[in-house]
């Protein structure tokens, strides 16, 4: 099972607060290799700053229009993605990633791919 | 006394630059300031404010020179205007108001001179070093194997074109400033790798005058993070240094190199600059580079490097600079994750033939998938292209071994 664990850049976070944050990249570091080694480890990356997003927005006519700038107010500031045999075991790493980045995460299982139905 | 006098010499040049509109004048009068100095001196004690002495010196001996020549003299007009002994701020830049340092913003303002893309790569280069970080004109000739007449030459058409092009010294407005900030990032990080590619010791040390200088422009521009990108890489690389070369002067590669000789001090600075880049979220190509030399710093060894991160770095690095060279070097980095056999698929692909770094490392991944005898001949091909006599030597031992 394929799980999303997103995290979530909040002002109040502790990852804010802190003054150096050498060791959340060492403790990052270490939880992906953590991942690697337990085989449930599909991808893992940090997103640019919101303002690098770019958003296409398409019309009732289906004419896209593209704008800088993010979709909404966004608080996504990175992911990871596990495949876990079950949602307890997924939860449990997504328990560790918001220790490791002192930041809160969310937890959301991928449904499966709609070829998968037909 | 030579390195305060080259750090006062650099400061003190830039602030008459700004007065006089002029840099031969200016070096003329800071020169003539030394000479007095070395009169005065030793027979009335070194004054308090000796920096603040040598400016007052050399801008008096060009009001001095200003009215000798009289009106004839149109280079000099702008000693009429010594009196009001300021400047006005660049409007059009913010930086102008956050400066405390008026010496060190005549500085910034002359980096920008420097480095203005209407000179050549390597007339900015020798001007940096020149008029900022105060070097001799031999000195630097000799960093870059060049004969000091032709140096001399170079500077001086150099400064001819920065009047004749009536090259501004001031720094950039903001929306000019990323992209001349990138020209003078680009120049500091040249001298820093043209030191950092020496062993003797017969020449200026031109990593530390990058660093010194990179530091004095992260002073300025304390929010610019590629610039605290580009301090913390050089940082991070120079703490290897002392374990890049054995006692007889060759080269040794990041692999075998003895990781208790590398500076840790300067490594922990690097790291905790990079650190806090990278919390902003925005990394462009030096802070990349950084947070690589980072992760390779934090390693116990070469094998125990954490290489998927080392890998995801350069997957960003690539997306934002889609160079053979960055994609060589993540090469090195897909041999350790996924194997040399991935890694050389990946070299073969690249219109490198005329470096001799894709030489080497194609012939470092033949050796390690057994295929000897193409490895000799890439090694040997390498060899021949390579730019340094160490390189050279390295790249023939292991052809021979």
């Amino acid at each position: 099972m394929l799980f999303l664990i997103a995290a979530q850049d909040r002002a109040d976070s502790p990852f804010n607060q802190l003054e150096d944050h050498q060791q959340v990249w060492t403790d990052l570091t270490n939880l992906d290799a953590a991942m690697r080694e337990a085989g449930v480890f599909v991808f893992s990356r940090g997103l640019q700053a919101p303002d690098a997003a770019v958003t296409f927005r398409v019309s009732g006519t289906g004419a896209t229009n593209e704008q800088a700038g993010p979709y909404g107010p966004t608080t996504l500031s990175g992911m990871w993605i596990v495949d876990c045999d079950s949602e307890s075991e997924a939860r449990e790493w997504a328990r560790r990633c918001a220790e490791a980045h002192r930041c809160e995460v969310e937890l959301r299982p991928f449904q499966p791919h709609v070829s998968e139905y037909l | 006394m030579t390195e305060a006098f080259r750090l006062e010499r650099g400061r003190a040049v830039a602030t008459l630059v700004r007065m006089l509109g002029d840099i031969d004048a200016a070096e003329e009068a800071v020169q003539d300031a030394f000479v007095r100095a070395l009169e005065v001196w030793p027979r009335d004690g070194v004054p308090p404010n000796a920096a603040g002495w040598i400016v007052t010196t050399a801008k008096n001996r060009a009001i001095d020179v200003a009215r000798r020549e009289g009106s004839r003299q149109s280079r000099y007009e702008g000693a009429a205007r010594l009196g009001d002994g300021g400047t006005a701020p660049d409007p059009a830049s913010g930086i102008a108001e956050r400066l405390d340092q008026p010496l060190e913003d005549d500085q910034l303002r002359l980096m920008f001179t420097c480095c203005h893309p209407a000179l050549g790569l390597e007339s900015q280069v020798a001007l940096t070093l020149r008029l900022i970080a105060g070097l001799e004109t031999r000195d630097i000739a000799r960093a870059f194997l060049t004969p000091e007449a032709t140096m001399a030459q170079r500077l001086t058409r150099a400064k001819r074109k920065i009047s004749a092009a009536r090259i501004p010294y001031r720094v950039p407005s903001a929306d000019e400033l990323p992209e001349r900030l990138g020209a003078v990032l680009a120049v500091l990080y040249l001298v820093f790798n043209q030191g950092y590619g020496e062993a003797r010791t017969d020449v200026p040390d031109l990593s530390r005058e990058a660093i010194r200088l990179t530091r004095a422009l992260v002073t300025l521009l304390p929010d610019d993070l590629e610039t605290l990108g580009l301090l913390a890489l050089e940082l991070l690389t120079e703490s290897r240094r002392p374990a890049r070369f054995s006692a007889k002067g060759d080269i040794v590669l990041l692999a075998d190199q003895d990781r208790n000789r590398w500076d840790g001090a300067l490594a922990a600075e690097g790291r905790g600059i990079i650190a806090e880049c990278m919390v902003r979220r925005q990394a462009g190509p030096y802070q990349l580079q950084a947070a690589i030399a980072a992760v390779h710093s934090m390693a116990p060894s070469y094998s125990r490097t954490a290489w998927p991160q080392i890998l995801a770095l350069y997957d960003q690095l690539w997306s934002l600079q889609p160079t053979a060279v960055v994609e060589l070097n993540r090469a090195v980095v897909v041999a350790e994750v996924n194997g040399p056999e991935r890694a050389l698929s990946i070299v073969d692909g690249l219109p490198l033939e005329r470096y001799h770094l894709w030489h080497a490392t194609r012939a470092n991944l033949l050796a390690r998938l057994g295929r000897d005898a193409e490895a000799r001949a890439a090694y040997l091909a390498g060899a021949e292209l390579a730019p340094t006599q160490a390189e050279r030597d390295f790249l023939i031992e292991r052809a021979d071994g």
